[in-house]
């Protein structure tokens, strides 16, 4: 499973193992959007969360997981040299779908949203490194 | 994806006893990540295996669908059963879609996203069809913002 499917099918709810995929992030040494944070997140308690959180229903986990499948086929085809994307095209959709997760999220779920704002960029770090997808 | 399946099997269950009001908007939210302009809800009739016929106070029905494998199908009736192929779409296809469901998730209206203007520090400067137009932006906080422009 790669870690871009497990990113989101943990915001499906999630008995998914994220943890396992994404190991103990300190995002201290990640450039975050949220700054130069040396908070190191919770992954168990993020997916807990998760697991738990009402603010997406059925019906939208499938829309994210249908765009999440295309995503990662295009980053696949992206580091077997194929395809038309630029890495920078699919940072721009990978930052544009996270961003999507946070609207449907941060008024519903204040504290989830903060946690998966400050996941997105060791997130994307590894999506983005050839080395680091092939072992997803 | 047992793990989808475990969820989407439980999702299911708990459909039964979702209020009319969170279905709607689960399937509004659904046709805006699909790219799909509904505006409001106004009839949903149940479709078999699974899924919805949804009509629109924009004047357009959808199909939202859910197939025996788990795979979600969006269809535009009023277009002549267009279905949405995140597979198909050009980048700039997809951009324009997700800043689309940004705007109409944080409710503004925008019927349809006719020109993008990316700025230096990430943010979006968007043209809808109906002559509104916004910023999207993402603030020092993480906190997604769209603010329209006068």
């Amino acid at each position: 499973m790669s870690l871009a499917r497990a990113f989101v099918i943990a915001v499906f709810m999630v008995s998914v193992p994220f943890l396992a995929v994404v190991g103990n992030v300190t995002l201290g040494a990640a450039t975050s959007a949220m700054g130069d944070s040396r908070e190191a997140v919770d992954l168990d308690a993020l997916t807990s969360k998760l697991a738990d959180t009402k603010a997406l229903g059925l019906f939208t986990k499938l829309s994210l997981k249908r765009e999440v499948d295309a995503f990662e086929k295009d980053v696949q085809t992206y580091h077997q040299h194929k395809g038309d994307s630029t890495l920078d095209q699919l940072e721009e959709r990978y930052e544009l779908m996270v961003d999507k997760l946070l609207v449907l999220i941060q008024d519903k779920d204040q504290a989830l949203a903060q946690d998966i704002q400050q996941a997105r960029a060791q997130v994307w770090a590894k999506l983005a490194d050839p080395d680091e997808f092939a072992k997803l | 994806m047992l793990a989808l399946l475990h969820v989407a099997a439980l999702a299911t269950g708990a459909e039964d006893i979702r209020s009319r009001d969170e279905t709607h908007r689960d399937l509004l939210t659904t046709i805006a990540i699909a790219g799909g302009h509904c505006g409001e809800v106004t009839e949903t009739s149940p479709e078999r295996p699974r899924g919805y016929r949804v009509s629109c106070t924009s004047g357009a029905v959808f199909r939202v669908l859910v197939t025996e494998t788990e795979q979600l199908r969006v269809i535009d009736v009023t277009a002549g059963n267009v279905e949405w192929t995140p597979e198909e779409e050009s980048h700039s296809q997809q951009v324009n879609r997700h800043l689309f469901a940004v705007i109409t998730l944080s409710r503004h209206r925008c019927d349809q996203v006719v020109s993008v203007e990316r700025g230096s520090d990430a943010s979006y400067r968007v043209s809808c069809k109906n002559a509104n137009r916004f910023v999207v932006r993402r603030t020092e906080e993480g906190r997604m913002l769209v603010q329209a422009i006068p």
